[in-house]
């Protein structure tokens, strides 16, 4: 019987190695054909006989680069599947499969049914590698295989699906959504950190090193697979308490398990309380709170808080443990930071959800990070595991940050993490300070003492009054910073410094740097590390101008900047072009200084017959609270032309300028 | 024509890349030169100088400032496309990075006027 297929609508493909793998996963029909509006109840007889009536669906939510190839000869390469699999196992959350792949194909007729063969072939490969169990249903293991033709006209591939089960071909129609595809999924998510302390001598060896690594995680290992470990489901302030078994229906954690209030309608949010059939419990969709990443929403994940009971039942007094050493050792800690998520459809038991996805998923990530840590064997390795969203649905990577983020190995490590997601190579996008904070809907913004700071003050201003002129802006967001923010008194010394903010603001926005933004302080002792100025320079109220902030923008963020130095402010207009292609192709805001007074330029409006411009200018000078409706009117924010309302000059003809364009790095 | 011009012309037709080699000669003796322009001024004047490749690149600085008769605390360096050069670093490295056409422009200090 041919399944369903069901894909999202902005997925795109274009299999850059040749081979592609299809990420889904198959739900019941049962589950997405309930309507949300009354409690579903453990799936009735009669509900499980009329499912069958439909086939199953397959739900396509990611295509994910296959990178590592065996056979050297291009004719017939083979996905290396032992490889792939590593990767794949920590990269997808638990609950999301591999369905199938796609070969990129000619299109010609006679060589279709080859490639998709192939393409079955691979899957089938790859899925025996992953320990992938059958796919549940009457018609026994069947996946995806299909086509990227690559059209001329476009330069897109259209897809073609089919559905193989070792033999035969099967033509499928897919059913293209908009979003709505987690519906009847549940994200589970679990955090471990764990510090194991190592006893090393001073001079290890790699294998001492890692038989202490592998011994400690073989434990933690064990203690997780026993019935000694227990989950607490955590939910809106309700928790329950989940024994981790083999069996599904173990009846020996009858004491532990409370009662887990379900919601009952999408408007009411505490619903009553399901009995549970004996053990089972039944999860519920999160409906109230949705996190937006990117094009897909997901609910907010449970959180599950890992507990290990000791071994010993009966109470006994404290004891002390001690192995002898057999030269001199030091104590170093390995710090790992686990993080699982897991997609668990609706319909699945709390219990069933820890022994099938959350344990396996923490194990797998111990063991890759055990390799990692064997690897660079340092001697304080702090291995972190991160969620990002790029593209469709979550992902998961591990990190060895040892060394910091800018490390070469970390480095190559994202350029890979890019080929295989189709990430365009430019921008950062799998840094730290890109991964996804699940705890709490709030945006990672930067609270300071004073209270929140304004974003992208310039949205909304009435346009500049050049006729016929081609704005253009800065790209991406900013904070407002101005004098006397933080309860800081810089009044009359520190614009320079604000826009300075103002520009680290835009960097730490758009993910190029986690760093916070630097105080007027930390400016100051950031010139005079790299020696431009003198000790006393600390603490003082001198001015700075653009030559400065260039240094410490390659210093603190490793941003290379442009200047541009204008000899007289009335020629300024004349640098109307390079200022408008530096918006349309870096995007970054520019610190004008000069006359002075120092400005943040957001954009330019420059009509390119006349040589008419104005300035998009943020006024640092500012010295009021955080009132958007006075930095607009009061001009703080605004176009400003060559001449002033006052009938001024706003770039003066005797003064000269310095324009700093920060470029963006071209980084990963 | 002038005599100096006749030279010059000479010594490109038998060299037409003299600074790519001078600039190797130079380099294997371990100097580097730099090629200064000042900008503020519109007549463009500019000045060579070679230094040792050890030497701080603030000396570079120093000695333009010194030809030009800028103060150097508040005069900066950056490359022909604009880019800022810290002097925090050696001479040969700048050499390595930049190349050899600089420009020598004035230094902005804002604050406000109180």
């Amino acid at each position: 019987m041919a399944k369903r297929l069901r894909i999202l609508s902005n997925l795109k493909v274009k299999p850059e190695t040749g081979v592609a793998w299809i990420v889904g996963f198959s739900s019941s029909s049962s589950s997405s054909s309930s309507s949300s509006s009354s409690s579903v109840p453990p799936p009735s007889p009669t509900a499980a006989a009329s499912a069958d009536l439909l086939p199953p669906l397959i739900t396509v939510v990611a295509f994910v680069n296959c990178l590592h190839f065996s056979g050297t000869s291009s004719s017939s390469l083979q996905p290396d599947y032992e490889e792939e699999a590593e990767d794949l196992r920590i990269l997808l959350p638990r609950g999301l499969e591999i369905v199938g792949a796609v070969v990129s194909s000619s299109g010609d007729t006679a060589a279709t049914k080859n490639d998709a063969t192939r393409a079955g072939d691979f899957a089938f490969g790859l899925r025996q590698e992953l320990g992938l169990a059958a796919n549940s249903g009457s018609d026994g293991i069947n996946v995806i295989a299909a086509l990227a033709v690559e059209s001329l006209s476009t330069n897109e591939s259209v897809m073609c699906y089919s559905q193989y089960d070792g033999s035969r071909l099967q033509l499928l129609e897919e059913e293209i959504v908009q979003e709505g595809s987690w519906r009847d999924t549940c994200l589970l998510r679990c955090q471990l950190e764990l510090s194991m302390p190592l006893y090393l001598p001073s001079i290890v060896t790699l294998a001492e090193y890692e038989e202490q690594v592998i011994g400690s995680v073989d434990s933690i290992i064990s203690n997780l697979k026993s019935s000694r470990a227990v989950f607490l489901f955590e939910r809106q302030g309700e928790t329950v308490l989940i024994n981790a078994s083999d069996k599904p229906n173990a009846k020996a954690a009858a004491a532990d398990v409370q009662q887990i209030p379900s919601e009952s309608t999408l408007s009411s949010l505490q619903g009553s309380i399901l009995q549970p059939a004996e053990n089972q419990v039944q999860i519920r969709r999160t409906l109230n709170s949705v996190l937006s990443v990117s094009h897909s929403s997901f609910r907010v994940p449970m959180k599950l808080i890992l507990m290990i009971r000791p071994s010993c039942s009966k109470t006994s007094s404290p004891f002390m443990q001690y192995l002898p050493a057999k030269s001199l050792v030091e104590l170093h800690l390995l710090r790992m930071s686990l993080d699982v998520l897991c997609l668990a459809p609706s319909h699945l038991s709390a219990a069933d959800a820890t022994t099938l996805l959350v344990v396996p998923a923490l194990c797998d990530q111990l063991i890759v990070m055990c390799k990692m840590a064997n690897k660079n064997a340092t001697h304080n390795p702090k291995v972190c595991a991160f969620h990002f969203c790029p593209l469709s649905c979550p992902i998961t990577t591990i990190y060895d940050l040892s060394y910091g983020e800018s490390e070469i190995a970390l480095v190559e490590h994202r350029k890979a993490l890019h080929h295989r997601l189709g990430l365009p190579l430019d921008r950062p996008m799998l840094r730290v300070a890109n991964a996804l904070t699940l705890a709490s809907l709030e945006s990672s913004s930067n609270h300071s003492a004073g209270g929140k700071r304004l974003l992208d003050v310039h949205i909304g201003l009435s346009a500049s009054t050049v006729a016929g002129g081609c704005q253009s802006l800065i790209a991406g967001s900013y904070e407002y910073y101005h004098y006397l923010q933080d309860r800081f008194d810089d009044n009359g010394w520190g614009c320079a410094y604000r826009s300075l903010q103002t520009i680290i603001s835009w960097f730490r926005l758009q993910h190029y740097t986690s760093i916070t933004v630097p105080t007027h302080r930390e400016i100051q002792e950031c010139l005079v590390e790299i020696g431009d100025k003198e000790a006393s320079f600390i603490g003082s109220q001198e001015w700075i101008g653009a030559i400065e902030l260039s240094f410490v923008l390659d210093k603190l963020l490793g941003v290379t900047s442009k200047i541009l130095s204008v000899r007289s402010g009335a020629e300024m207009p004349s640098k109307g072009r390079e200022l408008a292609l530096h918006f349309r192709t870096q995007g970054t805001p520019v610190m004008i200084g000069g006359g002075v007074l120092a400005y943040t330029l957001l954009g330019v409006d420059f009509n390119e017959l006349t040589g008419e411009i104005m300035f998009l200018i943020l006024d640092p000078h500012y010295t009021g609270g955080e009132d958007l409706k006075s930095i607009r009117n009061g001009g703080w924010c605004g176009w400003k032309g060559t001449i002033t309302t006052n009938g001024q000059q706003f770039f003066l003809a005797n003064k000269f300028y310095n324009l700093l364009l920060p470029q963006r790095p071209i980084t990963v | 024509m002038c005599s100096w011009v006749v030279a010059a012309l000479e010594s490109w037709r038998s060299d037409p890349f003299p600074n790519q080699m001078q600039q190797q000669k130079k380099r294997d003796r371990g100097k580097v030169s730099f090629k200064v322009t000042l900008t503020s001024d519109p007549k463009l004047p500019y000045k060579v100088f070679s230094v040792p490749e050890e030497a701080p690149f603030t000396a570079v600085l120093k000695f333009a400032a010194e030809e030009f008769k800028v103060p150097p605390q508040t005069s900066a360096i950056i490359t022909n496309d604009g880019v800022g050069i810290n002097p925090q670093q050696s001479a040969g490295n700048v050499f390595l990075k930049h190349g050899t056409e600089l420009r020598l422009i004035p230094r902005d200090r804002v604050g406000t006027i109180a």
